[in-house]
């Protein structure tokens, strides 16, 4: 008769086990979602340009949801419930398109298309993959596969490419000007430093919020990749 | 007879009496084997609702009524961390767990660097062995004398004197410099430690071979050292500016002593734990030996390659 009482503790295994049930049941919903969405895509009759199009919107989106919120302004307006979201998504659907992109533009203007070009690429690459060893090393829990960190962290490149714009096409052209001026030189080879600050920090925050790094263990690494990027942009 | 009575699946046995009563199923079984389809049912019907949504199949349903329990995704997390001996050394999650260290333990372990502190090493030596700090320390190393001469001579050429050339700073030597510190740190921090694990174990006058099981250990303990050229890298560069004067490369040698020194005491308080039989015994081992010639060597290369 003692074994009537075991009753109360057999039932929550049945409950137990239909909580997955549900889980999977949202996941299988988002794959299909997910399915649908990349189903549209690479349609074979439409121009190319329309296909560029796309994908440049479809950068431009994602963008939108990891790297544009994050630019430095010291206060903090994302919740945790939207980057769970997002984060869902990108690691859901990752493309290469966008760091590939992002580095040919980055070591374009680095490289000023000299012979540079080529081992700056390649490091640029080099770059992205230790950062995403690292991230998939310190978070072996997280089910993001390799190429998903080396997507994200590609897209964190982007205030990179936009400091490799500034300091390196953009403040030169300033120079012209004045160059024989000190005073014109030591303003714009300031602001090419603090340009330098904040695109780092802005690469860091959205890299740090998109993965959920919060612990100098897991931020400090990825800032010293972005930082020796940073500085070549700076200093080439 | 005490066989059948002892078979719980026995129904009858055509004997009246006591044994009857033995045979009788199990209240608990009654309990649970009429619900369980009942309870089942709506998960059932629910997976097969989804699963039919996903793919038509009909084996699904039956598939998922046998796999829910486990929570399979746990499983899976569990076996990246929980049993990392199951895992081949080619796997990345087998070396996950070298990487999983929070911050106050790396910033214990870093200050036990350098206050001298190895009195807790030897009971998490075993377990807690990271390479974060190998590959990370000697990054920051790497980066520092890449970035931090041409740093300078920007903020001083351009932000404070105003003047702006065309060459700057002979990158030539930046990237030098840079190529020389990966090899020479990366090279020393990766692999002498297997030498020295080789000369630890052949070497029969100390006991402190019983402390290094692996070569993942070593790696650590020589990352570590290399903390202390953190610092050491950023007066050298600053000194650097003023090469041509001869008390500055004095001073720039008496750095590299002291770092010679900070860091091969490490690396022996290291090695031998907390047994001091060996210092105090008055002989030197062959492993100190070895491992203070090779460290000299570093820091002479050092010295030369890279300034």
């Amino acid at each position: 008769m003692s074994y009537g009482r075991e009753d109360a503790t057999i039932e929550p295994d049945f409950i137990e086990a239909d909580a997955p049930m549900v889980a999977t049941g949202v996941a299988a919903a988002n794959t299909d979602g997910t399915f649908q969405d990349s189903g549209s895509r690479g349609t074979l009759d439409e121009t190319v340009l329309e296909t560029l199009k796309r994908d440049v919107v479809d950068i431009n989106s994602r963008l939108k949801q990891v790297v544009y919120p994050h630019f430095p302004s010291f206060f903090s307006q994302c919740s945790d419930g939207m980057g769970a979201a997002s984060d869902n998504d990108i690691s859901a659907n990752c493309d290469l398109w966008a760091p590939l992109a992002f580095i040919i533009l980055y070591s374009l203007f680095v490289s000023h298309a000299r012979s540079l070009f080529s081992s700056l690429f390649v490091s640029s690459w080099f770059v992205l993959l230790v950062m995403a060893l690292h991230l998939r090393l310190t978070k072996p829990h997280q089910k993001v596969s390799l190429i998903s960190y080396i997507s994200i962290s590609g897209y964190c490149l982007f205030p990179q490419v936009l400091n490799a714009l500034l300091s390196q096409l953009l403040l030169p052209l300033a120079f012209h000007i004045g160059r024989e001026n000190h005073w014109v030189v030591r303003i714009l080879s300031f602001l090419q430093l603090v340009i330098m600050a904040l695109c780092l920090m802005w690469s860091v925050a959205a890299v740090s919020w998109v993965t959920k790094s919060k612990t100098v263990i897991e931020i400090y690494p990825l800032a010293l990749c972005f930082f020796g990027m940073a500085w070549l942009s700076t200093i080439l | 007879m005490p066989s059948n009575n002892s078979s719980f699946l026995d129904i009858d046995d055509d004997l009246e009496g006591v044994d009857d009563f033995d045979n009788e199923p199990n209240p608990f079984d009654d309990a649970t084997v009429p619900d369980s389809p009942s309870m089942n049912e709506p998960t059932m019907g629910k997976g097969n609702a989804v699963h039919s949504a996903v793919d038509n199949k009909g084996e699904s349903a039956p598939l998922q009524g046998q796999m829910d329990p486990p929570a399979y995704d746990q499983v899976v997390g569990e076996d990246a961390s929980g049993g990392p001996n199951g895992l081949r050394p080619g796997l990345i999650n087998y070396y996950s767990r070298y990487f999983q260290l929070d911050p106050t333990q790396f910033r214990k372990r870093l200050s036990a660097v350098l206050t001298f502190r190895n009195d807790h090493n030897s009971e998490n030596a075993n377990n807690e062995t990271d390479l974060y700090g190998a590959v990370w320390i000697t990054a920051t190393v790497v980066m520092i004398n890449f970035t931090m001469s041409g740093g300078l001579t920007f903020i001083i050429n351009e932000v404070i004197r105003g003047v702006r050339g065309d060459e700057r700073f002979d990158r030539a030597s930046q990237f030098k410099k840079l190529l020389h510190s990966i090899w020479l740190f990366y090279g020393y921090t990766f692999g002498v430690p297997f030498i020295t694990l080789q000369v630890l174990k052949r070497d029969e006058h100390s006991e402190r071979n019983m402390n290094f099981k692996g070569v993942p250990q070593l790696i650590s303990v020589y990352g570590y050292a290399n903390l202390i050229w953190i610092p050491i890298c950023v007066i050298l560069n600053i000194l650097d500016l003023f090469k041509h004067l001869r008390t500055v490369q004095a001073i720039q040698w008496a750095i590299v002593a002291l770092g010679w020194a900070q860091s091969s005491y490490f690396l022996n308080s290291q090695m031998s734990n907390n047994n001091n039989e060996t210092q105090s015994g008055g002989k030197l081992s062959l492993s100190v030996i070895v491992v203070i010639a090779l460290h000299s060597l570093f820091c002479l290369l050092f010295r030369f390659i890279i300034f």
